[in-house]
């Protein structure tokens, strides 16, 4: 099956997902898909460099656009970010389901509050959104709370999940809601990420092992849980330094390097922002590499992808995607005793290095597999062949619904439940494959 | 026994779609049965069909009827315990003419996803049918076909078919239907154009105002005013039956029409041999070429030999009339067998 | 112009509502037009099943019409363009019939919920229509008053004027219409103890056996077989209007009616006077007191004494008549205007 793409996504240099984007489009365009690019970012996003590709068609987002390219699908890049995703949420609603969502993140509440910001009352905007989504009411309703309590509450998932015909998670954790709030099917797929070939970590003798954390640099990567457990552990306090390589804002670099200070370490190293090739060279001075995330506000991590690709020994925290990862590829400590599992895991890899860069290697080949872009497009097409078959009934299904919404029904009226499966009964998906 | 006559209908048209129920209504009274029709407006429109169909499925008639019998889709979608369907078409577009100049839409991903998914519930709501009629072959080869269903062909007979008589057999032949392009009177006036007795053609019926009007300028070109009779006006029972009771042969000779065509039938009551054509669909299911009729091709020059052999061998004539008449009884086109069929 | 008339019906009963569709088409059709009437079978048992009948009939595509009249709940629900209401009902049992405690909608929070999405699904029918026009000033009181939508009233004509002559009175007072428990003829028969010298004769189809039964048994309570004439079936409109022609003055008193009513109507086209009750609701718009009629306490003997005035003083009686008549003619009720107001 080929098809003609309208591929939404960010395509800037500092976007992980437009790094997937291109590889996944190079590969549907390999077996036989026209595929055009629609940029997503909004004029704040359009500022950062666009990633240096010329053989795709390129262009920024518009709703004009799409109705003069001739497709036969939108697949679209949901991302947690509004510069990079934000210019196609005013369209969401008039675009009647056509699309089919591949979703980055497990939380979009950071989206959600850029795309409101542009609107005149930003707190009722939310307010509303969560209502609707959430079918509550919200009495003494403040949006932002901590992460994990709104992660949990409400992600916001279910808003773009309902507004489309098929959805691809990169993880099991977020499945569910997506599921649920979507009218076509879902699939899980890992999420899939080539890196250049890497260096091979050399077990020499080393009196220091360089432990690189990697991504924008906040609370979310537990780097002031690695450096107090470095900072408790006299022997991790001798052979230990953290570097930190990616973004960082001025305030939080000062406050890990008090807390460094504090705890007597060797102070860490911030390169800021670099990009994938010096992130790639870099790796010959890193030993270890702490993948470790909590509150779980991702789908797929690239990181860790990245991390298993590099033939480091990598720490995570057991939830999350992390979870999914076979126990002999990587170092997993449980949140509720990450301190004492990070000492664990850092002091038994640098006593066992050799060791540890087996387990490493069976990372690399693990992933090899796991993320490849080839098995990510293997899963896409039977999934984007099934959103299409799924959209004439979910487009049937959502007028009825909202004749209901009009008369005053909620959404889980029972007139709605009845009448759900009175249409379900008629448009058996069962029988499709006999009508082909 | 409550029976419910449930079929769609396109408003301000007419035709054959609703014969079938009315008559059937008729008969059913007149047999002493409890029946009701119910008619639901549908539109030929692809982008509000599956809400159309959920209209049919909504629906509630296990209350008033013991059983229901449907007709023109999708009333065949229709939830009922006890569901017949006599079913006399598809929607088209999305079946056989899928992918022709017919077909509204295009055949992108998108359509044919929804012709999937049509078709699907289509063959659910069909399957569900404790019985499955046609009103032809080719309806039933299409059931076969694109639902995989197997169904019965019940034949539609025309209303009290004694009415029809046979007087004579004359110097006409007689066509009586709508005067419509698909219905292709133009070839029967041109084969006037080229007939060498002194046959006659009668023509009876109303349409569209251009075709109309090109019949009768068709007329004039040839100068035929004095072979063709255009009665271009609304024909009452009586005159249909007279005009058939004295007529020489009946022609009908529609563009791939699915049904024989009630026409036909008429023609058949008043001993009357059909002419036709290779290309007319159902009318051949009828219609035995030599045996009750004559089959041509479409061109003028054939269709004029066949008028001219039935103008000089009467009793040729005779014979394949009386053959359609027993042809009636063959095929089961009665009113006794439909009861039988539906009651049962 | 082509014009279809929505609807509703129930499979196998048909009665007086559906006399003013018919009437409406073929008066369209008198005037002119295209007409069509489409007429959906609504279920309204269990109330919770209302919701499903609502939602069919916003997925009914009518297709190309010029113009839609629409006439019932929920019928008049179907989306289409250039709809223009003639109101004869809404659902009354979700507005003054709830109120009234007469519904068959629970009176419980889920009661309250289905009322509400009927509210709903009114108002934005009420917004998208053209024009709004009822059949009678309660019923569009009613409309203002509940959905707060402006209406014009505009009773539907007696179908067969030209029927009612009004020929010479004999002595006796003539009910017709429906017979049931609402329109109370039972109290007619109790008057006659009051009315000495007064016939009375009740004609027309009851409701079902069981009101039958009941005028028949209050005859016999009364004892007054010997004055009133019992003719309960569905009455040809002949054997009605020469009812209502040779009586001396129509009785009409039904309870709380929604608009005047065609018994009071043919009434005056037949030049008599109604006698009816305080509490007859639309009958009112038309009858007064002493002028085209009697209006009096709906109990036996201010009726009794009203039917022997009417009886006993003939000249009154014809003058009362002459002045129904009058008032009916001053309306212009008659089809061609109403088709005019409704198309314009």
């Amino acid at each position: 099956m080929s098809y003609k793409i309208i591929w939404a996504t960010p395509w800037n240099v500092k976007s992980a997902i437009a790094k997937f984007s291109l590889q996944v489009v190079t590969e549907l365009r390999k077996r036989g898909c026209d595929v055009i690019i629609f940029r997503t970012e909004t004029d704040d996003g359009k500022k950062i460099a666009a990633i240096d590709e010329e053989s795709f068609e390129v262009c920024f987002w518009s709703m004009k656009s799409v109705l003069e390219t001739k497709h036969d699908i939108i697949i679209c890049n949901f991302g947690d970010n509004y510069f990079f995703h934000g210019s196609i949420l005013d369209d969401l609603k008039d675009l009647n389901l056509n699309i089919v969502g591949i979703f980055h993140d497990a939380f979009y509440c950071n989206l959600m509050n850029g795309w409101a910001s542009k609107r005149d009352n930003q707190t009722l905007f939310l307010k509303n959104m969560v209502e609707n989504t959430y079918n509550c009411d919200c009495e003494d309703f403040s949006f932002w709370r901590d992460f994990k309590f709104m992660s949990q509450n409400y992600p916001l998932t279910e808003f773009l999940a309902a507004s489309i015909c098929g959805a691809v998670c990169h993880a099991d954790h977020y499945f569910q809601r997506v599921s649920d709030a979507c009218p076509g099917p879902v699939k899980k797929i890992p999420l899939c990420m080539k890196f250049g070939n890497s260096s091979i970590a050399k077990v020499e003798e080393k009196d220091i092992f360089t432990l690189a954390v990697i991504g924008h640099a906040n609370p979310n990567k537990r780097i002031e849980q690695l450096l107090t457990a470095i900072g408790n552990d006299d022997f991790l306090k001798r052979h230990y330094k953290l570097k930190s390589i990616g973004p960082v804002e001025i305030e939080y670099r000062n406050k890990l390097e008090a807390l460094a200070s504090k705890l007597h370490l060797i102070p860490p190293e911030f390169t800021g922002w670099i990009s994938d090739e010096c992130l790639e060279k870099s790796l010959e001075d890193i030993d270890v590499i702490a993948c470790l995330r909590e509150p779980i506000l991702e789908g797929g991590s690239a990181s860790l992808i990245f991390a298993m690709q590099s033939g480091r020994p990598t720490l995570v925290l057991n939830h999350g995607v992390y979870a999914e990862v076979p126990d002999n590829c990587v170092f997993k400590c449980n949140l509720n005793d990450e301190i004492k599992d990070i000492q664990k895991y850092l002091k038994w890899i640098y006593e066992n290095y050799k060791n540890a860069l087996e387990i490493a290697s069976n990372a690399n080949l693990f992933s090899k597999k796991w993320n490849s872009v080839e098995a990510y497009v293997d899963e896409l097409m039977p999934l984007i062949d099934e959103s299409i078959l799924s959209m004439p009934t979910i487009k049937a299904a959502k007028s009825l619904g909202a004749i209901l919404s009009d008369f005053g029904c909620n959404t889980n009226d029972q007139a709605i439940t009845r009448i759900g499966a009175v249409f379900d009964d008629l448009f058996n998906k069962n029988d499709l494959s006999e009508g082909k | 026994m409550k029976i419910g006559l449930i079929s769609s209908c396109a408003p301000f048209v007419d035709g054959g779609g609703r014969f079938i129920v009315e008559w059937l209504h008729q008969v059913l009274q007149e047999n002493g049965y409890n029946s009701e029709i119910i008619y639901i407006p549908s539109f030929d429109d692809p982008n509000c069909m599956f809400e159309q169909m959920t209209a049919f499925r909504l629906l509630s008639f296990d209350n008033y009827f013991d059983r229901v019998i449907t007709f023109r889709p999708p009333a065949h979608i229709v939830k009922h315990r006890h569901k017949i369907v006599w079913f006399i078409h598809h929607a088209r577009s999305f079946y056989d003419l899928w992918g022709t100049m017919y077909c509204p839409v295009q055949p992108d991903k998108y359509w044919s996803s929804f012709r999937a998914n049509l078709i699907a519930a289509d063959t659910n709501a069909l399957k569900e049918a404790r019985r499955l009629y046609t009103n032809s072959r080719v309806v039933s080869e299409r059931l076969k076909k694109y639902n995989r269903l197997d169904s019965k062909v019940l034949y539609p007979p025309v209303l009290h078919p004694e009415r029809f008589l046979n007087k004579c057999y004359g110097d006409e032949i007689v066509s009586i239907c709508r005067v419509e392009h698909h219905k292709r009177q133009h070839i029967l006036v041109e084969a006037m154009a080229h007939v060498k007795s002194n046959v006659k053609l009668r023509i009876c019926g109303v349409g569209s105002k251009s075709y109309v009007q090109d019949i009768k300028n068709t007329i004039i070109k040839y100068n035929l005013g004095n072979k063709v009779y255009f009665e271009n006006r609304w024909i009452s029972e009586n005159e249909k039956i007279d005009f058939l009771s004295n007529a020489l042969a009946h022609v009908y000779l529609p563009f791939y029409e699915d049904s024989y065509g009630y026409p036909t039938i008429e023609a058949a009551w008043s001993r009357k041999a059909t002419i036709t054509t290779d290309d007319s669909g159902g009318v051949s299911e009828f219609v035995i070429n030599k045996i009750n009729g004559l089959v041509v091709s479409n061109n003028p020059r054939d269709v004029a030999e066949a008028f001219d052999v039935m103008y000089f061998n009467k009793n040729l004539a005779m014979e394949f009339g009386n053959n359609s008449y027993e042809r009636l009884s063959d095929m089961g086109i009665s009113w006794k067998n439909v009861l039988s069929e539906l009651l049962q | 112009m082509k014009v279809l008339i929505v609807t509703n019906m129930v499979p196998f009963v048909h009665g007086g509502a559906e006399e003013l569709c018919f009437h409406l088409v073929k008066n369209i059709r008198e005037y002119g037009h295209e007409a069509e009437a489409i007429k959906i079978p609504f279920t309204y048992e269990p109330a919770e099943r209302i919701i499903e009948e609502m939602v069919l009939c916003k997925n009914i595509c009518l297709g190309n019409a010029d113009k839609v009249i629409a006439l019932k709940f929920p019928a008049y629900l179907i989306p289409c363009e250039n709809k223009i209401f003639w109101l004869v009902h809404q659902y009354r049992q979700a507005y003054d019939l709830w109120d009234a405690n007469q519904t068959n909608i629970q009176k419980d929070q889920r009661g309250e919920q289905i009322r509400s999405f009927i509210k709903n699904a009114d108002n934005i029918a009420f917004k998208e229509a053209k024009r709004i026009f009822t059949v009678s000033k309660v019923i569009s009181k009613r409309l203002k008053y509940y959905n707060n939508i402006e209406s014009i009233s505009l009773p539907s004509p007696i179908n067969d004027p030209q029927n009612f002559n009004g020929k010479t009175q004999a002595s006796y007072i003539f009910a017709g219409g429906r017979v049931n428990s609402g329109k109370r003829q039972f109290l007619l028969i109790q008057a006659l103890k009051y009315a000495k010298g007064v016939n009375l004769i009740i004609a027309g189809p009851p409701d079902n056996q069981e009101e039958a039964e009941k005028i028949y048994k209050i005859v016999e309570e009364e004892n007054v077989k010997d004055r009133v004439k019992i003719d309960l079936r569905f009455l040809s409109r002949e054997e009605y209007a020469d009812y209502v022609n040779r009586s001396s003055a129509v009785a009409y008193l039904p309870f709380d009616e929604d608009s005047a009513g065609y018994v009071t109507m043919e009434a005056f086209q037949a030049k008599k006077p109604v006698i009816t009750t305080t509490d007859s609701g639309g009958v009112l718009e038309i009858v007064a007191h002493n002028k085209t009629g009697w209006v009096v306490e709906p109990n036996a003997e201010e009726l009794g004494v009203a039917m022997c005035d009417a009886i006993m003083n003939p000249k009154k009686t014809l003058e009362l008549g002459e002045k129904g008549r009058v008032i009916l003619d001053l309306l212009g009720l008659n089809w061609e205007n109403t088709i005019k107001r409704l198309l314009a």
